[in-house]
């Protein structure tokens, strides 16, 4: 199992020098005050397996590359963040992914979404968040990309056969407009019905003497009945042709003329105009959130590029005007736009209504070999081919003076000069043939005919297009919804599993206790991506936890829930890991909290934990748990004793702060030896401060300097605990006078320093050393305490160290394994009630007494 | 990582159940899904678009 064995940091957060945790694969515990960094080992986990800090990213103005750095890093270094693992292999900033033996390339390969850490500051998050954005938190936690693209893809496929259905929906109806047109049926339906176009054709080939038609597939039969009828007339194919030319002819002048280029072309030259004096690129949305940026939080600072600006709110006022007012002139010239684009698709359908008419009648004309027409209808044809082609291009690509240009080329007025020419001729050679009266009815309809049967096959076709379109739609569409009935129902699984183990964790970390039960997370289905929290609430069922959750309850809940998610993440990942809960515990009441410590360090204890916490009774407590659960061997308990901007946290053990004093006695300069030992002072004052439970001044953030906790800590121990003062008080009376040496020569350069001789610094510094040795156990590394019994009895953990009040027998503390033995094994899970512990607290005073 | 793609068989395998047993989609084209799947095209909606326009054409309507 890959585990951290070492990390080092420098420069990163609140880490100002190179820092090393030496971990050896153990668990982590780390106590701080506020602002002493804790967090900052966090951060710098997470920049570094995940390539950011989370609670850096999505601020406005704030990121993890511009905040990251610690503010003291020197220009043109940047941070070093590093880590060793127990293959023998490190990763650092620097980058070093490809070399890496593959169980930890798997392993950082998990780490790379951070659902492995969880900051105080969002635990509760997750319960207040909206379903959609629960989801969305979730997403990460779920295998799901494969099938999340595959939808995708399908709903990209699925608009498409829709638009599809659409476009030949469109052609269908006018496919049937135009056969019900020609055959001049006012109301009809979509697909024109065969029997209403037979009824209509029936009634005129009844009025000339032929049959009714009952159905079209004897149009034959009846074109077959007309064309015995023009027989007497000679060559009725050119006659019908001459009158469908004719016919055709007037479709097109009257279409020609209607073609009107003005509008286009005003709006194209007035919107250049526009773009001119504007611009060309505008992007509306980018001004309109700036905007809404600048007024929402004027932080002084460009939103887009983090540029500074002056802070003044008579600037930003200015600012907020020119951006309104460009906008204002850009929303003209994108109404514009889309009335040119309006106009252009107007003109595009007209020219193209004339090309459809052409090429009918081009072919009539090759069959009557009207060679002037067909000369006269391929330039028009070439010309509309020009305008087509340009006016359809994107509309920013179309350039005024290529658009006047070819309307130039278009002479609306020769050629209805030459279609009327034409017309003319095709009249005049009409009027050559025979009754022409008597032929005109039979050779329209006959022309009729032949347009029906050509319609009626083109709507047929259009009919199985969109037929066969709408099915495709229908089928993309059923696939697409049971896509996500499939991932939702898996989805949901898997929710159901991680609600199990979510009621569970629940029960355990609150012992069981009513409220809040069956505990779950629901896909919700009517809408896509969104999850709801269910619980019954006694007999209240299915309501959300929010509804009658207690806040420590809600606490409780976030807590597991991640925990929950956190273990079926590691079902996927087996070899990844790694938990870390920066500072949570202590969010939720001291009962739960401890319950939830308990039941991290048995249930995830095969996982390599990072607690932090900031209590430092707390902190104590977790150490007891341990104990308790037999894991204290697979912990690193540190303590951050300060933090300052220069140094960063202060993370070294007491010994190693003796040893280094020790040292400095023997060839230290004297500054050195005084700042050395009022640091160590420092460090076992705030230790004593707890174990003593001294009476302080309440100083923010928590961070006492010596002559602060000295005076309490001197008068507790030479009037509360006599064993003590008995053996030290020699130490004491010596610090009592002298501790101020640290603050005249060891800390700040004052006049005082020049008075104070090496010599008295040297027994500053040997008096401290010997303090130490006085409350500080080197077996159990603990500092002395107050025993349970005797009443003012100091005393380590392991009772190395005894200061037994006189006239009375040292009494050794009890071990853990006497102590489950005498609670009747209820200290074990520190469940004790009331009766037990006063039972076991008369036992300790009956052990002093005997 | 093996857990994961596991998930995502489970969704295509429930989806390719659901598919069956609905009446309108041609059973031809579940085949071909499953064929794309082993193409890794499923994410391609150009590939999913050819398969669409096949749905009334020659085999997919015997189904």
């Amino acid at each position: 199992m890959i585990k951290i064995e070492r990390i080092e940091v420098k420069g990163f957060r609140g880490v100002t020098q190179a820092l090393t945790l030496s971990l050896d694969g153990k668990s982590l515990l780390l106590f701080g005050e506020n602002g002493t960094g804790k967090s900052s080992f966090v951060d710098a986990l997470e920049r570094l397996f995940t390539g950011k800090v989370s609670t850096l990213e999505g601020r406005m103005g704030v990121s993890t590359e511009h905040h990251g750095p610690n503010i003291r890093i020197r220009a043109g270094d940047s941070p070093k963040i590093s880590v060793r693992f127990s293959e023998d292999s490190e990763f650092s900033l620097a980058g070093n992914g490809e070399l890496l033996p593959p169980p930890v390339k798997d392993y950082l390969a998990a780490a790379q979404e951070p659902l492995y850490i969880l900051r105080r500051r969002q635990i509760l998050d997750f319960i207040e968040s909206k379903p959609q954005e629960r989801y969305e938190q979730l997403r990460p936690f779920l295998p799901l990309t494969e099938a999340e693209e595959t939808e995708t893809a399908l709903r990209e496929a699925s608009q498409k056969a829709d638009s599809e259905r659409t476009k030949t929906e469109k052609s269908l109806n006018a496919a049937s407009q135009e056969l019900a047109q020609a055959v001049g049926i006012g109301e009809y339906q979509v697909p024109a019905g065969e029997q209403q176009v037979c009824t209509a054709l029936s009634v005129r080939l009844q009025a000339i003497g032929i049959g009714a038609l009952r159905s079209l597939s004897n149009l034959g039969d009846a074109i077959a009945a007309l064309d015995t009828r023009l027989a007497r007339f000679g060559d009725t194919q050119r006659l019908v042709t001459l009158y469908s030319t004719r016919s055709r002819l007037a479709d097109l002048q009257s279409t020609v003329s209607a073609v009107n280029f003005t509008s286009f072309r005003t709006a194209l030259h007035g919107l250049r105009a526009q773009e001119a004096t504007v611009a060309k690129t505008f992007f509306e949305d980018v001004l309109q959130r700036g905007l809404e940026w600048i007024q929402a939080d004027w932080q002084g600072v460009c939103p887009l590029c983090e540029t500074p600006w002056d802070k003044k709110p008579r600037d930003r006022d200015v600012l907020v005007a020119r951006i309104q007012a460009r906008l204002d002139e850009m929303r003209e010239v994108v109404k514009s736009r889309e009335d040119t684009h309006h106009l252009r698709k107007e003109l595009l359908e007209s020219l193209r209504r004339v090309q459809d008419l052409s090429r009918p009648l081009r072919a009539e004309l090759e069959t009557l070999e009207e060679v002037d027409g067909l000369k006269l209808l391929d330039a028009v044809l070439d010309s509309l081919e020009n305008l087509i082609t340009l006016i359809g291009q994107r509309l920013d690509q179309v350039r005024s003076e290529d658009l006047d240009a070819a309307i130039a080329s278009w002479d609306t007025a020769s050629y209805a000069t030459r279609f009327q020419e034409l017309m003319t001729r095709i009249e005049n050679v009409a009027a050559r043939l025979p009754s022409p009266s008597e032929l005109e009815p039979l050779v329209e309809l006959r022309s009729l005919l032949s347009r029906v049967n050509e319609l009626w096959q083109r709507q047929a076709a259009a009919l199985t297009q969109h037929n066969l379109a709408r099915r495709r739609a229908q089928v993309a569409s059923t696939m697409l919804r049971l896509a996500e009935d499939a991932r939702k129902e898996e989805v949901q699984g898997i929710f159901d599993q991680i609600s199990k183990d979510l009621d569970d964790l629940y029960d355990k970390a609150t012992g069981g206790e009513r409220g809040l039960t069956r505990l779950r997370l629901e896909v919700r289905p009517e809408v896509r991506g969104s999850v709801i929290y269910q619980t019954d609430f006694y007999d209240r069922k299915d309501v959300v936890p929010n509804a009658y959750g207690s806040d420590a309850q809600l606490d409780m809940l976030g807590l597991c829930t991640f925990l929950a998610l956190r273990r079926w993440y590691r079902n996927q990942h087996p070899a990844f890991n790694l938990l870390i809960l920066d500072d949570v515990l202590t969010s939720v009441d001291a009962q739960h909290a401890v319950r939830t410590a308990e039941l991290i360090l048995k249930e995830f204890g095969d996982y390599q934990i990072f607690l932090t916490t900031h209590d430092r009774i707390w902190y104590e407590y977790l150490r007891d748990i341990q104990a308790r659960c037999r894991v204290r061997g697979q912990f690193l308990n540190k303590v951050i004793h300060k933090w300052t901007l220069e140094d960063g946290p202060d993370l070294r053990e007491p010994e190693e702060e003796r040893e280094h004093l020790d040292r400095l006695l023997v060839d230290g300069a004297a500054p050195q030896i005084a700042a050395e030992a009022g640091r160590l002072l420092e460090h076992v004052l705030q230790e004593m401060r707890y174990s003593l439970r001294l009476s302080v001044q309440a100083k923010r953030g928590e961070l006492y300097e010596i002559g602060e906790i000295w005076p309490a800590f001197y008068s507790a121990l030479r009037e509360g605990y006599s064993g003590f003062y008995e053996k030290c008080g020699e130490t004491l009376d010596a610090l009592d006078i002298r501790w101020p040496v640290r603050n005249w020569v060891g800390t700040h350069f004052n006049v005082w320093s020049s008075r104070v001789s090496r010599k008295e610094i040297l027994e500053f510094g040997r008096t401290i050393s010997k303090l130490f040795d006085r409350v500080f156990c080197k077996d159990c590394r603990r500092f002395i305490e107050p025993s349970m019994a005797p009443a003012r009895q100091l005393s380590c953990r392991c009772g190395h160290l005894i200061y037994a009040v006189p006239g009375k027998k040292p009494l050794k503390p009890l071990r853990r394994e006497e102590i489950v033995e005498m609670t009747r094994g209820a200290f074990r899970d520190a469940r004790l009630n009331t009766e037990l512990y006063f039972e076991w607290k008369h036992a300790e005073i009956g052990r002093e007494n005997n | 990582m093996g857990q994961a793609v596991s998930i995502s068989k489970q969704i295509f395998r429930r989806w390719c159940e659901k598919l069956r047993k609905d009446r309108t989609v041609p059973q031809t084209l579940v085949e071909e899904l499953e064929l794309l799947r082993e193409q890794q095209k499923l994410s391609d909606a150009e590939a999913l678009g050819q398969l669409l326009n096949q749905v009334g054409r020659g085999d997919y309507d015997q189904d």
